[in-house]
């Protein structure tokens, strides 16, 4: 027996070793089933998911055709030009100068928004007094010049003739704020600046019918002919990635 | 009897001892480390380290939110615009096929995000005129001369555009549209037309020259527009 003892142990050693190498671990088993979620202990089948339809390329659109006249563009400018020549002082951003009231019978322009672009359009008054501007509020004739990262613009000038300046650099850059930046503390527009003038910039004498495409982070100031104004249409298109909400 | 009896445990005792030790030192008792809290310390837990055996490189400027766009702004004067319509107008009624984009300066003017091109339909254009597009939307300027645009409905006996036997997925011809919406079109009008909706431009003599703004759905791929 005493001499047997020794190989008994060594053989029952490594039959205990082979066993445990081949057993299923409690342990092991609490680590879960695939993904790492718990197995389930009653068996129970998984449910019947049926699989995601693909994603419209378009989601959320505008699904009617929109056609624009141009002579209702041409009365829209002139109803606006005309309030602004009684309201020298009121300004035409921001809505500081309240409601604006067109004669009635004005055709009312009615925008379209998509996911990627948005169709208005815009008036802008050369101001005989200096006025604080939209939304610096530096004293100057003119409203501030805008740069936007989000977005390119593209212009189509409907009425009344101009200045445009475009490229260069603000001067007197400021983030826009989303209630203007001369009132009180508000929401800062990361992608959003403005300020005046523009210095090193190009000048385009522009006239209803021009085009102007400008790319995101360009720079662009609306220098309105005394009296006369400047509508335009502002098709804005999104880079991509930027909240619609921060465009302006 | 008694030494047999005694034998016998001493054999299993020992046949147990040595199941337990080689039960106890088999490899799957490695796995009990990965239970628990592998970053406590003292019975704390640690925020991990991470570390790489390849750092990631600086970047070497800030990923720009406009790749691949133009730096400078574009004009185009309603004078040349109008001269871009009569010179199309008058190559097409001289029977002289035009490129378009050739009449006027920056054209095609592409961006990551749309593209500007110049269109001319001509005066009684047949065969298939119907467009559907589906990874685009379209804003489209009247440039010169007068016409009519068919927006929406269905185009009839619709198939799918083809070149060269590839089939361009998203893109659909007809001859015609039934059902949608009828506009007068003339110099300075403006058209919308959604993603996917169906439209047929006609033009009245001298034809009808428009300027179409192709904006992306945004992962459409372009080699798929037309």
């Amino acid at each position: 027996m005493t001499r047997h003892a020794p190989s008994l142990l060594l053989v029952s050693a490594l039959v205990g070793y082979a066993a445990g190498s081949v057993s299923p671990r409690a342990d092991v088993a609490a680590q879960g089933g695939r993904g790492g979620q718990p197995a389930d202990p009653l068996g129970t089948p998984a449910p019947n998911i049926p699989p995601v339809a693909n994603p419209p390329l378009y989601p959320d659109p505008p699904l009617k055709p929109m056609h624009w006249s141009i002579d209702d563009l041409r009365k829209v400018h002139e109803a606006r030009a005309a309030f602004q020549r009684a309201n020298p002082d009121r300004p035409t951003q921001g809505g500081g100068g309240g409601a604006l009231t067109l004669p009635q019978g004005t055709p009312v322009f009615q925008g379209q928004r998509f996911r990627t672009h948005n169709i208005s359009t815009n008036f802008r008054a050369y101001y005989e007094t200096e006025r604080p501007a939209n939304l610096t509020g530096v004293m100057s004739h003119y409203d501030d010049v805008e740069q936007h990262e989000g977005v390119s613009d593209f212009y189509v000038i409907t009425g009344g003739s101009g200045q445009m300046i475009v490229d260069g650099v603000i001067e007197n850059r400021e983030y826009r704020r989303a209630g203007g930046n001369s009132g009180t503390a508000s929401l800062l527009l990361p992608g959003e600046f403005d300020g005046q003038p523009i210095k090193g910039g190009k000048t385009y004498a522009v006239k209803a019918g021009d085009w102007l495409a400008i790319p995101p982070n360009d720079p662009h100031w609306q220098l309105p002919a005394p009296k006369d104004g400047m509508s335009y249409l502002l098709l804005k298109i999104n880079v991509g990635i930027y909240p619609g909400s921060i465009s302006r | 009897m008694n030494m047999t009896l005694m034998s016998t445990f001493a054999w299993t005792a020992v046949a147990a001892v040595g199941c337990a030790a080689g039960y106890g030192l088999s490899p799957a008792g490695s796995l009990r480390a990965q239970r628990g809290d592998p970053n406590a310390a003292n019975a704390q837990h640690q925020a991990p380290e991470f570390t790489s055996v390849i750092p990631a490189p600086q970047l070497r400027q800030p990923v720009p939110m406009w790749p691949n766009q133009p730096k400078d702004t574009t004009y185009w004067s309603i004078d040349d615009i109008r001269k871009a319509h009569e010179t199309l107008s008058a190559a097409y009624a001289a029977g002289r096929a035009v490129d378009p984009n050739t009449a006027l300066h920056d054209f095609p003017y592409w961006t990551r995000t749309h593209a500007l091109f110049v269109s001319h339909t001509p005066y009684r254009q047949t065969g298939v005129t119907a467009n559907q597009h589906a990874g685009y939307a379209q804003f489209i300027v009247v440039m010169g001369g007068t016409g009519r645009v068919v927006a929406g409905g269905q185009i009839e006996k619709r198939e799918m555009l083809s070149e060269g036997g590839r089939p361009i997925p998203g893109e659909y011809r007809g001859a015609s549209i039934a059902g949608g919406e009828t506009f007068t079109l003339k110099e300075g009008d403006w058209i919308s037309i959604p993603p996917d909706t169906p439209a047929r431009f006609q033009a009245d003599p001298g034809g009808l020259t428009c300027m179409v703004m192709k904006v992306n759905a945004m992962l459409y791929p372009w080699d798929l527009i037309r």
